[in-house]
């Protein structure tokens, strides 16, 4: 219609009604849209980081002059967090090398360096996917090097039973089942505390809360244990 | 606050008013700068409002002479510049001396006239066009509509408009052109 003769347009152009915007000025409006957006925002305490992440696509397309709906919108910024999320995923697991963990897992692996040494190890077997999968024992009492000690023993008393990849020290959801527990010391007595779930229902497959006269014992006691967590779980397996 | 809806709401009402609003302060301040700080206070007032609003269009067009006079009143004090404020205030009503004046008045009635116009959108698009020259394609492009919804909306405006005029006595465009 611009190109055409517009009466309207003449008729206020010749009575001053109209006070036209250059193109240049409009262009720069235009490329300070979102700025401003953003400034009203911030300005009344509107502003998030994720509303703020939408509006600056919204205005940067509506800047491109790309028609763009708002459930488009949507699936651009999933897109965008997921390729994202997976490249940061990706370079997370190659540098600690250990299968995705809940936080909770990570810091306790982070209480147990050789806890953590062994897990790197059998990394391939956790993988390979593990019958069991031993969470690092916890104790307030014990000292580390001593804890770290007996989830070792644990696992190795597991895996003398039911065979050398039955047991792996980490979490994994691979495994459908998993043991945790703790070991407090009690003067020169040890209690100690297993538990094993699995990990498709969270039931609980095999619980123990045993006393033990020193630590001698106390590892002694794990063959005892495995000979029972191994059987309950190939019993349940079935 | 708003929700996280109404922001969105916000977030388009503001992609659909910015340009009118923007045209309005900047062809009342003749200044980028200006223009854009007025623009701001004119939007975090809307924001304020917004959803107790009922004619935008007409809302924020009281708000943008609000604002002018607001942001000149404060900076006024700070540069002891009044004279320019009183000039601003002035400007639009001396800009025609000697030339139609009754005439000029009748039609700013009518094209201010919200009754004159079916919709918000209709008014933005009309003022978009006719008085701060904008293309039908740019002012689609804002309004969400296509070029050809905006050109059938803007004829109809304009109709609806003269027919106005001709009920205010003026018969015909020859009779003012």
């Amino acid at each position: 219609m611009n190109r055409f003769r517009d009466p309207m347009k003449e008729l206020l152009r010749m009575y001053h009604l109209d006070t036209p915007v250059p193109p240049e000025v409009r262009k720069y409006f235009l490329s300070r849209m979102g700025r401003v957006f953003s400034r009203v925002m911030k300005t009344t305490g509107s502003y998030s980081p994720i509303f703020g992440f939408f509006s600056f696509l919204y205005f940067l397309f509506k800047k491109l002059g790309v028609v763009i709906h708002l459930k488009m919108l949507l699936g651009i910024a999933i897109m965008t967090a997921l390729l994202g999320g997976g490249i940061a995923g990706y370079f997370f697991l190659d540098t600690v090398k250990v299968p995705a963990q809940s936080d909770r897992t990570q810091q306790k692996i982070h209480r147990y360096p050789n806890a953590l040494a062994k897990t790197e190890e059998s990394s391939h077997r956790v993988r390979a996917a593990a019958a069991i999968i031993i969470e690092p024992l916890e104790s307030g009492s014990v000292d580390k090097a001593v804890m770290t000690r007996l989830t070792n023993s644990l696992s190795d008393a597991l895996n003398a039973v039911g065979g050398s990849s039955f047991s792996s020290i980490a979490v994994s959801c691979q495994s459908k089942y998993s043991l945790s527990g703790y070991v407090e010391k009690m003067e020169e007595k040890f209690i100690a505390f297993i538990r094993v779930v699995d990990n498709r229902n969270s039931s609980i497959l095999f619980v123990t809360r045993e006393k033990f006269e020193s630590l001698d014992e106390l590892e002694k006691g794990y063959s005892r244990f495995a000979g029972d967590i191994v059987t309950r779980v190939r019993g349940h397996g079935r | 606050m708003l929700s996280y809806e109404n922001k969105k709401e916000f977030r388009q009402a503001y992609l659909k008013y910015y340009p009118f609003v923007f045209s309005a302060v900047y062809s009342k301040t003749g200044n980028r700068e200006d223009a854009e700080d007025i623009c701001h206070e004119v939007f975090i007032r809307f924001m304020e409002n917004f959803m107790k609003i009922q004619k935008r269009s007409g809302w924020l067009r009281k708000a943008v002479t609000f604002e002018i006079g607001n942001y000149y009143g404060k900076k006024a004090y700070k540069v002891d510049d009044r004279a320019d404020i009183d000039d601003y205030k002035n400007h639009s009503l001396h800009a025609v001396e000697n030339c139609f004046q009754d005439t000029r008045m009748v039609i700013r009635d009518v094209i201010e006239n919200e009754e004159n116009f079916t919709s918000d959108i209709e008014m933005v698009l009309f003022e978009l066009v006719s008085i701060y020259g904008f293309t039908l394609k740019e002012a689609a492009g804002y309004l969400k509509m296509t070029r050809w919804q905006a050109q059938y909306m803007y004829k109809k405006t304009t109709e609806r408009i003269l027919q106005a005029l001709r009920k205010k006595g003026i018969k015909g465009l020859e009779d003012l052109l």
